[in-house]
């Protein structure tokens, strides 16, 4: 992973040592902070049920941190932030099942999402909101392998409507993020 | 390594611009299929002749129902865990109680000739509108 480290040019700050992380270590322990911030927005989540008569609806807040982290840190330090929090929110506050559905739908949204930047067509917020409705269809997938049947799908629209939705919201935050993190020049202090 | 810099270089370069134009392309497609989607559902439930309730779990039939008889059905058992009441009531069809974690299920809209489903996933449990035109509904599998 640290292979060109050495030849970059030392003028500018290339985007992913932004939080002053050209340590193994110190990127270690801010990806692992973030992880920690991730399930915090679970659990707040987890506390919030919101009455819809569809399952699986969620606002997605943890994902504030993972599209952050897949735009600071790339695609390859996301995904092991995005699986351990699924694990760790699934073991406090949901079932073995229930974690599968959030990790197929971790990984495809992520996979989409990476596939996504990667275009460079795309602002956060497109990428977050496709990110979003991918999540959903990763789930849903699962679902329907569990259900053994097809009467899960009938959700499938509603639940691509909403996770785009979400999604496109959450880029909105990102972008904001992003943005504040860069003009304030504090990449040394975290 | 060198990949995703240059992508995350694009990425922050083009940042200026907040929401583009192919974003909203993206996200129009998106919001596009998933009205297919729903209109294909709705096209789907307009061809059933004999609505009857299909109930099945894990992926298995495990009773069809006709919609005209008001009744109460248990399934799984309330002693080991695992059971949700499903009724018929005017051809209306809820679950009105149920163990699992979540309860969306119970939550869920009622559904009806017109067709729909509930589904209580934790569960595994399916419960659809179906087509009783093979004259399923006098055979009831309880």
């Amino acid at each position: 992973m640290d292979m060109n480290r050495s030849d970059k040019p030392q003028s500018s700050i290339p985007p992913e040592n932004l939080f002053h992380t050209d340590t193994p270590a110190a990127r270690i322990a801010l990806l692992g902070l973030l992880t920690a911030l991730s399930v915090i927005m679970g659990y707040i989540e987890a506390r919030i049920p919101l009455p819809l008569p569809v399952p699986g609806i969620k606002l997605g807040l943890c994902n504030i941190v993972i599209v952050f982290v897949l735009y600071r840190f790339g695609g390859l330090r996301a995904l092991p932030v995005s699986l351990i929090r699924v694990l760790v929110i699934g073991l406090l506050f949901g079932t073995p099942v229930s974690m599968l559905y959030s990790a197929s739908g971790a990984v495809l949204s992520l996979l989409g999402m990476v596939l996504l930047r990667k275009t460079g067509r795309f602002s956060v917020i497109g990428v977050s909101g496709a990110g979003g409705a991918l999540h959903a269809l990763g789930q849903i997938l699962v679902a329907a392998a569990f259900t053994g049947g097809t009467g899960i799908f009938r959700y499938l629209p509603v639940l691509l409507l909403a996770g785009e939705f979400c999604g496109a919201l959450i880029g909105f935050v990102d972008l904001i993020l992003l943005r504040r993190l860069k003009s304030r020049r504090n990449e040394h202090v975290l | 390594m060198a990949r995703t810099d240059s992508a995350s270089e694009k990425a922050l370069g083009s940042r200026r611009k907040t929401f583009r134009r192919a974003d909203l392309w993206l996200l129009l497609l998106i919001a596009l299929s998933s009205v297919l989607l729903f209109v294909f559902f709705l096209w789907k439930d307009t061809r059933i002749r004999t609505p009857v309730l299909e109930i099945s779990q894990d992926g298995q039939v495990v009773g069809v129902y006709p919609l005209s008889e008001d009744r109460e059905l248990l399934i799984g058992s309330k002693e080991s865990g695992g059971y949700n009441v499903v009724r018929i009531e005017n051809g209306k069809i809820r679950i009105t109680e149920a163990d699992c974690p979540d309860r969306s299920c119970v939550r869920s809209i009622a559904i009806d000739r017109r067709g729909g489903s509930i589904i209580c996933l934790p569960h595994r449990l399916v419960l659809r509108i179906a087509d009783g035109a093979g004259g399923i509904p006098d055979a009831v599998a309880e």
